[in-house]
């Protein structure tokens, strides 16, 4: 991590950062305020269960009350003992730089993972981040202080992404190093081979991680409203191509979904939660459907 | 190719940028190709995947496409260049610049009638609309006029003119001066001809347009016409068959009208024969065939009851000439569809009486006396005025007169005197030999026989023969006689005359010559012979003239034996011995004196001393017009000729205008201011008559695969006035053009991407 960050930023860095860091605060306050008084907000840190107290348990954790009634030690187990601790994975190979209109896949990544951080550093959450392409480019350890979302922005904006993606390697680096059980949100167009990306998604649930995977997806990727005689130069060395679009659309929407269903398929079987987001799409309300839908899967879960 | 465009379009200048333009819609999909935008993608292995998939279906879709737009460019070519389906259906005067070649039939056989009309008013009828509706287009068409009479010749005026209003005014005035012939004509040589003018001519598109009648005789199996059928195709002519006539119209003809004229004389009945003919298709009854002689109606009418469907009738008739001088005799049927051949003329010099010269060497005898007998026991009755002379006669007056001169019982001729009768036999006289017992068989076959050269027909054996004669059984007559005109009356069952014939005494022919020379002679026949096989009658020709030798004696003849050479003057079979001289008599009478008959179309040509004769000839044709000719002096054939004097070259006269059949008459003035007229028949050929049509397919069989042949049914004027040639076709376009632009539409619409 740079010292100095002037030093790496450009003045259109840090302009983005600190548009960034509004953007996440304008998001995520917002999105806080209309989300104030819900009862399942900060519950990530409840009650689980009552166990009979062993030697070497903290005596604080004893509940006095169960002891007056049964005059036995219990002790309350919570859900985390600490605060959540947040693992952003953002992908910053090649083919994220593609984008139809002004942002691209990386830039919206980076705007997701800033007003994630921007969120949970809010709730006092720990937050790490881990910049991979196939290998890991940077990381920021985990940290829950407020000042921890400007490491993690500098971060982000310094990688320019390159290479190809190797999940499978990243994943399990991941589930090795994030020993503590916590929530892995990986950010990325999944342009990688699937059986790798499966493997190592499953490895961390087997680990005990919650899994998020926020698929990005421009919307040409989605909908291929080119036309007129192209030349395709692929990124991460995928080839290239000479076409009339139009010709090719139907083949390419149907390889895409069959694609998407793929993914979404094997993520509902390992429980990961799936989502596939278009790059036009507005921020906050990403945000807001995966908040609802964190808590309601969260909630399930428990039951 | 080229003509196979102005062929096919009417404009045909807009084909070729037309299919250039086919280049475009290629063009635009290579500028496409190669024009592109590049885009760096992310998502290529679905890319990749999808166009791994399609990529057939993709190439085909664009080469689909791309066919429909170059058809969509082919069709609206077709359209602007007015494309019509075949040659046939362009209008002849659309299209390129092209050349009129008009061949008209003018033969006599166009002047069958069809309706009201005859197939030549058709003829006319077709060129007038032909050049009026070319005048529509004035400039780029050319009009020529041809007659298959005189092919060779062009009408003047009528020789590649641009065809426009003036030249319609000009071809109505010329056609309604334009009148048939009463000729056959060659088709091929006119066909050639046609086919050489327009070889020369530059012109992009020729047409030969042939109107005619089209008959068997002249265009069925007729491998000229074939040949020159093909010759024109190969010159990319494109001929077109026009026909004047739909249908084969019964006809009767009379073909022959001809008689035993060398041997008429006033007052003397002359057989005449009629030959009728019918070239239709059902047998006609009741022919009725009705006779004149000069203008006058004889009568008497011949009826044919039957004439079987192209079979012929003849029928003999005898007419009595009461006055000498010359007679125009006519033969006249009904009327039908072709009027020419139902009339048929012969002219006819009746002499007074047919001078016979009778040389009888006898000596002491009357033999001549027996054949003076046969011939004119009555001069009135037989026409023929004998002479009876001795051998001096020959050297001392003209032989010229005579019909024919008899020569009996001749031991041997005096120089002169067989130089001067070689003459007048190799100039047409008839000449009878008849031996006896004076003869000397060495001069008659060192001299007369001469090696075959001479008047005589044989070498003879060196003494007579006796034909021997047992009583006590029958052995068959003693003269067997072939089918030969000469015993047209005496020979067959029914008539016994000839049976009753003895002959004791004969010349036997040299046996050499009769087992050698004879089998392969072509020039002497033997029309009759002995019981013993031995040849009695010979018969052959020497120059223009007509040798018959009877190897025994004209009379009863005594040979040494008091024995008659044989028995035929004066026997029971006499009466049968006039009938045998006067069929002698008439069967080689000089026939070069007769009046000539012709065809339509022959000149007459005559030839004559100027030391005689003035150089003004007069001919009179059928209609009593006469046409004054100046006679000119006969170009030498050779030097010999040349070297002749101016005095003693001929004075020769032609007239040509013999197209129409009767008697013309050839008047000649003499030195002394005399007039003499001589007649000549002219008659239609008989090959006109026959008005069997021919089908198209025998024509396309004729022409092989000739591809630029038309033929066009009489009647039918669509060919020449397609007011909007094409619009069929045009249609189609117009249609296709649409479906091809919906397809395309649906095609592309298909293929490119609309957001919904």
């Amino acid at each position: 991590m740079p010292a100095d960050l002037k030093e790496y930023l450009s003045p259109e860095a840090v302009a983005r950062v600190s548009r960034l860091e509004l953007q996440a605060r304008q998001v995520v306050e917002g999105f806080l305020s209309g989300q104030h008084r819900s009862p399942y907000f900060g519950q990530s840190i409840e009650f689980v269960q009552h166990r009979e107290y062993v030697p070497g348990d903290d005596v604080r954790r004893i509940d006095w009350k169960v002891w007056s009634k049964t005059d036995k030690y219990y002790i309350k187990q919570y859900e985390e003992e600490t605060n959540l601790r947040t693992t952003l994975l953002v992908d910053i190979s090649e083919s994220m730089q593609f984008g139809s209109g002004k942002t691209t896949k990386y830039d919206f990544a980076c705007s997701i993972a800033a007003a994630l951080t921007y969120l949970l550093l809010r709730q006092q959450d720990a937050v790490s981040l881990l910049a991979f392409d196939d290998e890991v480019r940077s990381r920021v350890p985990s940290r829950s202080r407020q000042t921890h979302l400007g490491a993690i922005l500098s971060v982000l904006m310094q990688e320019s992404p390159s290479e190809k993606t190797d999940m499978y390697s990243i994943l399990r680096y991941t589930a090795d190093e994030k020993s503590e059980r916590g929530m892995v949100v990986l950010i990325s167009d999944l342009f990688a081979p699937r059986d790798g990306l499966f493997r190592g998604l499953n490895l961390l649930r087997r680990r005990g991680h919650d899994v998020l995977v926020f698929h990005l997806m421009d919307d040409e990727e989605l909908d291929f409203n080119y036309s007129g005689t192209t030349r395709f130069e692929g990124l991460e060395e995928t080839g290239e191509l000479v076409c009339d679009p139009r010709a090719l659309r139907e083949g390419y929407l149907a390889a895409v979904n069959e694609f998407l269903d793929d993914l979404r398929r094997r993520c509902a079987g390992s429980v990961i939660d799936y989502q596939t987001i278009r790059t036009s799409e507005h921020i906050d309300a990403i945000l807001r459907h995966y908040i609802n839908h964190r808590v309601g899967l969260s909630h399930s879960r428990r039951n | 190719m080229f003509t196979w465009v102005a062929q096919h379009f009417l404009n045909p200048a807009f084909f070729w940028p037309g299919v250039a333009l086919v280049s475009v819609p290629i063009l635009i999909h290579l500028i496409n190709r190669l024009h592109y935008r590049k885009v760096r993608f992310a998502a290529m292995e679905f890319l990749l995947a999808s166009e791994q998939k399609n990529r057939r279906r993709v190439l085909l879709e664009q080469l689909l496409l791309l066919l429909l737009r170059i058809l969509m460019v082919l069709l609206l070519t077709a359209l602007i260049a007015r494309m019509v389906l075949s040659a046939s259906q362009l209008s002849l005067f659309q299209g390129a610049k092209s050349h009129h070649l008009v061949l008209l039939d003018d033969s006599g056989s166009m002047r069958d009638r069809v309706g009201e009309t005859a197939a030549f008013d058709e003829a006319r009828a077709v060129i007038r609309k032909l050049v009026s509706e070319g005048a529509n287009r004035p400039g780029t068409q050319k009009f020529t006029l041809l007659l298959t009479s005189r092919p060779d010749q062009t009408l003047a005026g009528l020789s590649e003119r641009d065809i426009n209003d003036e030249l319609v005014d000009e071809v109505s005035t010329r056609l309604e001066d334009l009148t048939c012939t009463h000729q056959a004509v060659d088709m091929a040589a006119a066909l050639e001809a046609a086919r050489s003018r327009l070889v020369d001519d530059a012109t992009d598109i020729k047409h030969l347009h042939v109107i005619s009648d089209f008959r068997r005789p002249d265009w069925f199996d007729n491998k000229a016409v074939a040949g020159a059928l093909t010759a024109l195709d190969e010159e990319n002519v494109s001929v077109n068959l026009v026909r004047s006539v739909g249908e084969t119209h019964e006809n009767l003809a009379l073909v022959d009208l001809s008689g035993e004229v060398e041997v008429a004389a006033a007052g003397v009945p002359v057989r005449f024969k009629v030959k009728v003919a019918n070239y239709g298709t059902r047998e006609a009854e009741g022919v009725r065939v009705s006779l004149a002689v000069d203008g006058r109606n004889v009568p008497r009418n011949l009826v044919f009851e039957t004439i079987d469907a192209g079979g012929e009738e003849e029928r003999e008739f005898d007419i009595v000439f009461d006055t000498a001088g010359p007679h125009h005799v006519q033969a006249l049927l009904e009327s039908d569809s072709l009027e020419q051949d139902n009339v048929r003329h012969l002219a006819v010099d009746v002499p007074n009486d047919n001078p016979v010269l009778i040389i009888d060497a006898t000596p002491g005898s009357d033999q001549g006396q027996y054949v003076a007998d046969a011939l004119a026991a009555d001069k009135s009755v037989t026409g023929y005025a004998p002479t009876g002379a001795g051998l001096d006669y020959l050297r001392q007056y003209p032989l010229d007169g005579f019909h024919l001169i008899y020569l009996i019982n001749v031991p041997e001729l005096p120089a002169d005197a067989l130089a001067a009768l070689e003459t007048y036999v190799a100039e047409g006289g008839g000449l009878a030999w008849f031996l006896g017992n004076a003869v000397r068989p060495a001069y008659y076959n060192d001299k007369l026989y001469n090696e075959g050269a001479g008047l005589f027909p044989a070498p003879l054996a060196n003494s007579t023969g006796r034909l021997e004669r047992d009583l006590s059984q029958t052995a068959g007559p003693d003269i067997q006689v072939t089918d030969h005109p000469l015993f047209r009356i005496l020979a067959g069952q029914e008539n016994p005359f000839l049976d009753l014939v003895f002959v004791n005494d004969y010349f036997p022919l040299d046996q050499g010559w009769l087992f050698e020379t004879l089998p392969d002679s072509t020039d002497v026949e033997v029309i009759a012979r002995l019981r013993n096989r031995a040849p009695l009658i010979l018969e052959h020709d020497y120059g223009q003239g007509r040798i018959v030798t009877c190897l025994t004696s004209a009379g009863p003849l005594q040979d040494s034996e008091g024995l008659p050479w044989n028995n035929w003057a004066n026997g029971p079979a006499a009466p049968s011995y006039a009938v045998f001289q006067l069929d002698l008599a008439k069967y080689i009478a000089r026939r070069d004196r007769a009046l000539p008959r012709k065809t339509v179309g022959e000149p007459i040509t005559e030839t004559f001393s100027r030391v005689l004769f003035l150089d003004q000839v007069e001919f009179v044709n059928p209609n009593n017009q006469v046409t004054q000719v100046r006679a000119g002096t006969l170009e030498p054939h050779d030097s010999e000729d040349a070297a002749a004097g101016d005095e003693v070259r001929p004075l020769s006269a032609t007239f040509r205008e013999t197209d129409d059949p009767g008697v013309y008459a050839v008047r000649m003035t003499t030195q002394n201011r005399e007039q003499q007229e001589r007649w000549i028949a002219y008659n239609v050929p008989a090959s006109e008559s026959e008005l069997a049509v021919v089908s198209d397919d025998q024509i396309r069989a004729e022409a092989g695969d000739a591809e630029n042949l038309t033929i066009q049914q009489a009647g039918v004027f669509d060919w020449i006035r397609s007011d909007s040639p094409g619009e069929d076709v045009r249609w189609l376009l117009l249609f296709l053009l649409v479906l091809v632009g919906v397809c395309e539409q649906a095609l592309a619409y298909r293929l490119s991407y609309h957001p919904r």
